[in-house]
């Protein structure tokens, strides 16, 4: 009888611990979630390896059509060349050409890809603002861009941060970094390697960027 | 004629100097950038170029040879002034072209046009000056030497 009544009381401690765990556990992981949620960290907009021996910073405005060419000529097959291979680090920093005719859009682009750089989804907007960037430079629809290449949870946490302003300040502080490196123009690319930092041209061929990528690796 | 050949040759010799101590990949890239030649060529201009200008810098100070460096920085000059306005995009925010005068960094503007203008005049000057000088010269020695038989005999 005293063994049944000890064991009863094992079996139901551990029910209430399990109900109590349960019930704790069911309010910590939706506030948890929520936290993060409401507040993600700063963006990450750099691909590669933080150890990679080249680091590439590249200040460009999401309008310009000599951007997207060195996106598409250049930065795609970086990725493969040698972002994935570890190295490079490649840097993007937004220098949206305000005040420029026919870039009344870009800082709205650059708010959309910092705000999708905060929940980890950098490489994708960045990706589809250049893919349709005659689209929505034309008819200034940059949210429509981003929705197609975000799930609708992500594009409603973008959303929130782009009309939040809670990401003006990151665009405001790469721009002021390029005032500060004196660019004047996009793209502007500056690549490290060896404790040196040199100037790169922004309409660079990649076959001539490559011999030069190589050579820094070699030395 | 003195200070005239000593600033260009400076100038010349600055400018060597600035693209010597850089990557010569880096300037092919600049010279790539105008778009006036092939890739091969801007790599094997880029590696060629700066010792031409040092070799003429260093000709222009010394002050040998004036006719043949003034002629040469003339027509280096005249290359570079066609293909900087050829590239010249006034008010662009977007695909500068970097001028490539002294090293990268420096995007052709109204400025470095004026600067490199000023210098096609002062080389183009130089060269009438030298060719001249030298003409005057002859003419001088041609004028002398009848006198200087009348004399002998």
């Amino acid at each position: 009888m005293r063994l049944w009544r000890g064991l009863a009381a094992v079996v139901g401690a551990f029910a209430l611990a399990a109900t109590v765990a349960g019930a704790g556990g069911g309010q910590t992981r939706p506030q948890a979630k929520a936290a993060a949620e409401a507040e993600p960290g700063p963006p990450e907009k750099s691909l590669g390896s933080r150890s990679a021996p080249i680091v590439m910073e590249v200040f460009s405005d999401y309008s310009c059509p000599v951007c997207r060419s060195f996106y598409f000529g250049n930065i795609r097959p970086m990725l493969e060349d040698y972002v994935a291979t570890g190295k490079l680090l490649l840097i993007h920093r937004d220098f949206p050409l305000t005040g420029v005719i026919g870039h009344e859009h870009s800082r709205q682009a650059a708010l959309y890809e910092t705000a999708a750089a905060r929940i980890g989804k950098f490489e994708e907007v960045d990706g589809a603002l250049y893919d349709k960037q005659v689209q929505w430079v034309r008819d200034g629809n940059v949210d429509a861009v981003v929705a197609a290449v975000l799930s609708s949870r992500d594009m409603k946490r973008v959303r929130e941060m782009v009309e939040g302003g809670k990401v003006d300040s990151y665009v405001d502080s790469d721009k002021a970094l390029g005032t500060a490196k004196r660019v004047s123009s996009t793209p502007t690319i500056y690549v490290t390697a060896h404790g040196r930092t040199e100037l790169v041209p922004g309409n660079v061929s990649y076959s001539l960027l490559r011999r030069y990528l190589d050579e820094q690796l070699q030395k | 004629m003195t200070a005239g050949r000593v600033l260009l040759g400076g100038v010349f010799v600055y400018a060597a100097y600035t693209k010597l101590r850089a990557d010569p990949l880096l300037f092919a890239m600049a010279i790539d950038a105008y778009k006036v030649m092939p890739e091969w060529m801007a790599v094997g201009a880029a590696r060629v170029l700066p010792w031409v200008e040092l070799a003429l810098g260093i000709a222009l100070v010394v002050g040998i040879w004036l006719r043949v460096t003034a002629t040469a920085a003339t027509a280096l000059l005249a290359v570079f002034f066609t293909a900087m306005v050829h590239a010249y995009q006034p008010d662009a925010k977007e695909g500068q072209i970097s001028c490539g005068c002294f090293g990268l960094g420096e995007p052709i503007s109204g400025r470095t046009l004026v600067r490199d203008g000023t210098l096609l005049a002062l080389s183009a000057a130089l060269m009438a000056a030298a060719f001249y000088v030298a003409r005057r010269r002859r003419a001088g020695e041609a004028g002398a030497l009848p006198a200087g038989n009348v004399v002998a005999q």
